[in-house]
């Protein structure tokens, strides 16, 4: 569910105004979207799920101070990315572990269903995560808003509030970092795709 | 690293952010570099596979909007409740002040009301701390 952006603007004036029952379908316009953002910095749904609900209460109590020259969107990832950035490190200093067993999963795509392939998709997958929770949660962050939500540069620079230019350089980085980690890990992208 | 192409140039070619002549630029560069050819795949291929990490959405009945709206609405009730139960008391404590009651009965009534609510408020207090300095709250059941 996606939401014209006059609508949403509408919407978020309605809320400022003091009616929040004006705020269930911005809720459920962001909460798909936001869930992939989260999921992919936190790394389990239910963390997701906690930093999601968190970010919407937040964005709530601030609506107040929101500058309706900008876009609601970028605000509310910001906030939300932010909330995950808290829950991490809360999640670091009480050294919770990740919970591996529900990512973001395979879906197979095809008409048939392979499951010999769907099972090394899977592994891939696996990697691919043990990969992306090796690395930094800077460099995390970007890939999530880059790759799982495909934000344009402007964009992920309003939200990470840095320089456009900077956004490029970080990407670079972070992609690099994220092929380090799975060469040391096995995976072999020397030939420009895992092994 | 090809000297004329930055990684930045790189980075914006990979996901389509770079204006046509920049881009024409990073096209004729990468016709002669196979080593910049192959830079491009490897983080191509990255790229592709961290996209490709996809979930099921959640159920409707997943949805975050019920705990939301009522972590949103929860104040307002709270606002209420203790405006109207300190309203009600102050009322109530001028009214049993001003009666004409028999001064033993407003003493043993006075006594009844103050301690119990002592004791509702200490045990109130009491669960709080001890909420608040257990060190296994954070462990899910």
């Amino acid at each position: 569910m996606s939401l014209q952006a006059e609508v949403e603007v509408e919407l978020v004036r309605k809320v400022k105004a003091g009616d929040p029952r004006f705020y269930e379908p911005l809720v459920r316009a962001y909460e798909g979207p936001g869930l992939r953002v989260a999921m992919g910095m936190m790394g389990n749904r239910e963390d997701a799920q906690d930093a999601l609900q968190e970010a919407f209460v937040k964005v709530f109590r601030n609506l107040s101070k929101f500058d309706m020259k900008r876009s609601f969107g970028p605000w509310f990832y910001q906030i939300l990315r932010n909330q995950c950035r808290d829950m991490l490190r809360s999640r670091q200093s009480r050294g919770k572990h990740e919970v591996q067993d529900e990512r973001l999963e395979y879906r197979p795509a095809g008409t048939r269903y392979d499951p010999e392939r769907a099972r090394q998709k899977n592994a891939a997958k696996d990697l691919l995560w043990d990969g992306l929770s090796r690395i930094g949660d800077e460099h995390r962050e970007i890939l999530v808003l880059k790759e799982l939500q495909s934000f344009r540069y402007h964009e992920i620079a309003e939200i990470l509030d840095i320089p456009e230019g900077t956004v490029a350089s970080r990407l670079f980085h972070a992609r690099r970092a994220l092929k380090d980690a799975l060469t040391e890990m096995g995976a072999d992208y020397a030939r420009g795709g895992a092994a | 690293m090809n000297q004329r192409i930055s990684n930045e140039d790189l980075m914006r070619y990979l996901d389509d952010e770079l204006e046509p002549p920049d881009r024409a630029r990073v096209d004729d560069a990468l016709t002669r570099s196979t080593e910049l050819q192959r830079e491009l795949a490897i983080y191509r291929a990255i790229r592709d596979d961290v996209a490709d990490l996809s979930f099921s959405p959640s159920p409707r009945d997943q949805s975050v909007w019920g705990e939301v709206n009522r972590e949103i609405t929860r104040p307002v009730g709270w606002f209420l409740l203790i405006t109207g139960s300190v309203i009600f008391v102050i009322y109530a404590a001028v009214v049993y002040a001003t009666s004409d009651a028999n001064p033993w009965e407003k003493i043993g009534v006075g006594g009844i009301v103050i301690g119990f609510s002592t004791l509702l408020i200490s045990t109130i207090y009491e669960r709080v701390q001890e909420y608040r300095h257990d060190p296994y709250k954070h462990i899910e059941r």
